[in-house]
């Protein structure tokens, strides 16, 4: 055996060169030297053969997974949210319609400030006077005077106000422009 | 000659101070008499309880005693309704404290008749 690939070496170096022998050699080694350009393209090939294949399988395998998922809890949610949604919108209809009865139904109660307290004072004095007849303790003849008035329509005895009420109120207005004195000093 | 001058311009300070805080006083002392809060704080501080009479609450509501509770009704309505248009709020209140008062009365006249 190694006579005869001696002998097909020296027999091949004779027309070749240095550097073809290394090229000659390998090839000899190998497969005969008909086939070198077979081998390149195939080698090259087979990777991209391999990525097509692969491509493919890849997309048909997302196509697939994204139909399972689309598919699989349709036939069982949907009926449930459905039923959910209308047991919902049942139940907030039967509660809006409690609240406006009872929105209706409630009384109307009025703002009320806080009264003041007790009755009248034993002797009126400047500040009784002006809240008697709605006005400023510093509120001018003139405005007295309308207030007088205004306020003496809605209490008159003869339109069924109250004597005491009439005479409280002409006691202010007399207060209020000085013609009577709000008592002596305190002190 | 410096502790010197310090104490003489916190006594002339003072002085100043001073009268000046009696001038305020006493000015506050003519505004209370003139405005009549001197008055109010007196009867505030002699009767307490600050409640109406019954007296009074029948004289502001214009009913005798002799009334009934449907005609004291009638009357804080009609008085009430008109000093809330064109009357004053003081005395709106005072006609709602003179029917709360004969309320009270009334309410204890009806327990009380039946034992009698």
């Amino acid at each position: 055996m190694w006579n005869r690939r001696i002998g097909s070496n020296s027999l091949v170096c004779n027309p070749l060169r240095n550097g073809d022998r290394r090229v000659s050699a390998v090839s000899t080694r190998a497969r005969p030297p008909s086939g070198i350009p077979h081998l390149q393209p195939v080698s090259c090939c087979e990777p991209i053969q391999w990525r097509f294949h692969s491509s493919p399988c890849g997309r048909k395998d997302s196509v697939n997974h994204f139909q399972i998922l689309a598919a699989s809890p349709v036939p069982m949610a949907t009926p449930l949210i459905a039923g959910l949604a209308v047991a919902a919108a049942a139940l907030a209809g039967r509660y809006s319609i409690q609240a406006w009865n009872a929105y209706k139904a409630r009384p109307v109660v009025p703002r009320m400030r806080k009264f003041y307290e007790g009755g009248f004072q034993p002797t009126m004095t400047r500040r009784e006077a002006a809240l008697i007849l709605g006005v400023r303790e510093t509120a001018s003849a003139e405005k007295v005077k309308e207030a007088h008035k205004r306020v003496m329509v809605a209490n008159h005895p003869d339109a069924g106000g109250s004597h005491y009420l009439a005479s409280k109120i002409n006691e202010a207005k007399d207060v209020m422009t000085g013609k009577t004195k709000g008592g002596g000093s305190a002190f | 000659m410096a502790g010197k001058l310090i104490a003489n311009l916190i006594v002339m300070g003072s002085t100043i101070i001073g009268r000046a805080m009696l001038q305020a006083y006493r000015k506050a002392l003519d505004n209370a008499n003139k405005t009549g809060v001197a008055h109010e704080a007196i009867n505030n501080i002699r009767r307490a309880s600050k409640t109406m009479t019954e007296q009074e609450a029948r004289q502001i509501l214009g009913v005798s005693e002799n009334s009934t509770w449907e005609e004291i009704v009638q009357r804080y309505d009609n008085l009430f309704e008109r000093n809330g248009k064109s009357g004053s709020f003081y005395l709106q209140s005072k006609v709602h404290r003179a029917k709360e008062c004969l309320e009270t009365v009334y309410q204890k006249n009806k327990q009380d008749e039946p034992p009698n």
